[in-house]
């Protein structure tokens, strides 16, 4: 089935089908769970079950995909432009933040990240959006500081350089 | 009983119902936030007050977070507990087409009813109910789990392959830890922060509310919001009379979350996703669901809500809690030299009766609360989306580690958000991923424990010897026949 949209990005560049992906990914997740599975009846039944079962629905999808059926994809030089790259930017965005986290301390990666990806997501951006932007990550960090702290009693990880936080 | 009315009627009574509604409002709307962790929270509290009181208290807390987990669901598509996850897949749909106000007080009258027909039950029915509960052990327990999975057939999207294929990759996540034998554990590799396994809270908010965010991120130039919002006067009288001018829906949903809550274990994410699936079998707009149906979440939001009510029903009747809140206020019965079980009725009915009662009021007060707030709440889709992605991120990370404060948890609920956001793209629906994590663990314990006894005796006498999992399997074939058989009928209506 392809719409309009999906004709106007084959022009744009090659395009995959969703089942041939979605088939060899499934098939290998369901490889990948066989190989790490132990021995023992009762404690690997289940998931040795789902793994043969998923690797057979995996491959019911790999062949109604070789055979032309399901949605197409652009291949990944048509996805990584506009959209793509915002995703990309917020994914790297939200690694930085759980990575650093126990680094930089919570309540300091939270303002920063609220602040930066409220700046770059702007699509006006300004001096005054910017004060904006610094405002709302300040204001939503006091609030869930006072909230899970004080009410909720959440042990976050503490900012080592500043003992009050 | 009148006794109990009183109590439960008294100004200090009510003072404390409403102050437990409040905290559970703010407990169930934030995702990672559960009733358990609410409950416990205010445990404290209780030993200042009456047992009457102390009990009040933690029933308005419950109640009131069985709705409000309804609000982020509907609004950004992020279920507050796991028994909202059926909510969103109509509820969102509904906010983004401008009736997020319609969706929220929607669900806070079908959560009305629902509280209503649970409490009324816990009233009058613990006895009988909780004798029906014994009556399910292991083997019932995996026909319960494998009755719950043919819900793939009303949530897959538009491949059930893909559907089905979600499920197993669900239930697979939840293998991870210690297996359930307790014996071994498996897919840590070597890794001892994930022998406990993936939360099941952490990895819901992955699999719903970050690629939520992520969209939102993607669409951010031309939709500058999440949805449109204009006020819409009148809009709580016409939806609540639209659910009375067809009540089987909202009445059927109340029924089946009261029986499921009963059973222990099972518990408000099963009877929210079987009642979900039963509407849309039953209605006559089948293909309107998922595409903001409010069949669908008055479904959902009934049974969530009647699933509470039910959960109290082994509690006070056989002192074996139905859910992990109601395990908490056992805790605070014992706490006050309160033990449950059938003597509670004889030696001491007004406060069972008082305990009733407080969770019909507080199913009152927090649908007045739902009612007047639901506007307001509504309002926050227009927030822009530069500053809500950043927002729910923020509160999807809180969720995540606020569970079992363990960082691994965030780490989990960001690489499965954005492992189902990529399969979103090849046409893989996040509701039977979501569904495959929260039976998982229902069916594979019911499974081991339905196995080890058969060693002892016959495999089939364990599986298929008792009437209850005869009717359950009975169930289970017609809900495969009828969704192929209905679905054949739709495709040759869509043809003709």
């Amino acid at each position: 089935m392809s719409t309009p949209e999906v004709a106007t990005d084959r022009r744009a560049g090659r395009q995959i089908s969703t089942e041939l992906v979605g088939g060899l990914l499934m098939l290998g997740v369901a490889v990948f769970f066989r190989l790490n599975a132990g021995e023992g009846r009762l404690d690997w039944l289940f998931p040795l079950v789902l793994s043969y079962v998923l690797g057979g629905l995996g491959i019911v999808l790999l062949v109604r995909g070789i055979a032309g059926f399901g949605d197409r994809l652009p291949t990944v030089p048509p996805i990584l432009r506009g959209q793509g790259v915002d995703v990309a930017v917020f994914i790297l965005l939200t690694v930085a933040y759980v990575a650093l986290m126990p680094v930089v301390g919570f309540w300091v990666m939270t303002a920063l990240t609220i602040f930066v990806a409220a700046a770059y997501l702007d699509t006006g951006r300004s001096a005054r959006t910017l004060v904006l932007a610094s405002g709302v990550a300040i204001a939503v960090c006091i609030a869930g500081f006072l909230l899970m702290t004080r009410v909720f009693y959440v042990p976050f990880p503490p900012v080592r350089w500043l003992p009050f936080l | 009983m009148l006794e109990g009315l009183l109590i439960a009627l008294a100004p200090s009574s009510l003072l404390v119902i409403v102050i437990g509604v409040v905290i559970g409002i703010v407990v169930g709307a934030l995702p990672g936030f559960t009733a358990t962790m609410g409950t416990a929270l205010l445990l404290p509290f209780t030993f200042a007050l009456s047992p009457a009181q102390g009990l009040a208290m933690l029933g308005g807390l419950y109640v009131a977070s069985q709705f409000a987990d309804a609000v982020p669901a509907c609004l950004v598509n992020t279920p507050g507990t796991p028994s909202a996850m059926a909510t969103a897949f109509d509820g969102f749909p509904l906010t983004q087409q401008g009736h997020g106000q319609k969706a929220l007080v929607a669900a806070g009258f079908s959560a009305l009813v629902g509280t209503t027909v649970g409490g009324l039950a816990f009233m009058f029915l613990s006895g009988p109910l909780a004798d029906f509960a014994l009556r399910f052990g292991p083997p019932q327990f995996f026909w319960i789990g494998v009755f719950a999975l043919t819900i793939i057939g009303s949530i897959a999207g538009d491949s059930l392959v893909k559907g089905m294929l979600g499920g197993v990759l669900g239930m697979l996540i939840g293998t991870i830890g210690i297996s359930a034998t307790g014996a071994v554990s498996r897919f840590t590799f070597g890794l001892p922060e994930l022998l406990g396994g993936v939360n099941l809270v952490a990895a819901l908010i992955g699999v719903f509310a970050f690629p939520q965010v992520l969209r939102m991120v993607a669409a951010r130039r031309e939709q500058l919001v999440v949805a449109p919002y204009s006020r819409s006067p009148g809009v709580a009288l016409s939806t609540i009379a639209e659910i009375v001018r067809r009540p089987v829906n909202v009445v059927r949903s109340s029924v089946i979350g009261t029986v499921i809550g009963i059973l222990p274990g099972a518990g408000g994410p099963v009877a929210s996703l079987v009642s979900y699936n039963e509407a849309r079998r039953w209605s006559k707009d089948r293909q309107k669901f998922g595409r903001g149906a409010m069949d669908g979440v008055v479904a959902s939001e009934a049974a969530g809500n009647s699933a509470a009510g039910g959960s109290l029903v082994p509690l006070a009747a056989l002192g074996i809690p139905g859910s992990a809140p109601a395990a908490v206020i056992l805790g605070a019965l014992l706490l006050q030299g309160i033990r449950p079980g059938p003597e509670l009725f004889l030696t001491q009915p007004e406060l069972v009766y008082a305990f009733a009662f407080a969770v019909l009021l507080a199913g009152v007060v927090t649908f007045g609360f739902a009612a007047a707030l639901a506007g307001a709440l509504a309002r926050m889709v227009t927030i822009p989306v530069r500053f809500l992605a950043p927002i729910v991120l923020f509160l999807s990370v809180v969720g995540s580690f606020a569970i079992r404060s363990n960082l691994v948890d965030v780490y989990l609920m960001v690489g499965i958000g954005v492992a189902t956001y990529f399969l979103g793209k090849l046409g893989f629906h996040p509701g039977p991923i979501g569904l495959g994590i929260i039976l998982g663990p229902i069916i594979e314990p019911a499974m081991v424990e339905s196995l080890a006894i058969a060693e002892g005796s016959s495999m089939f006498q364990v599986f298929f010897g008792s009437t209850v999992s005869l009717v359950i399997i009975a169930l289970t074939v017609l809900s495969i026949v009828w969704s192929v058989w209905s679905g054949q009928r739709e495709r040759r209506h869509v043809n003709a």
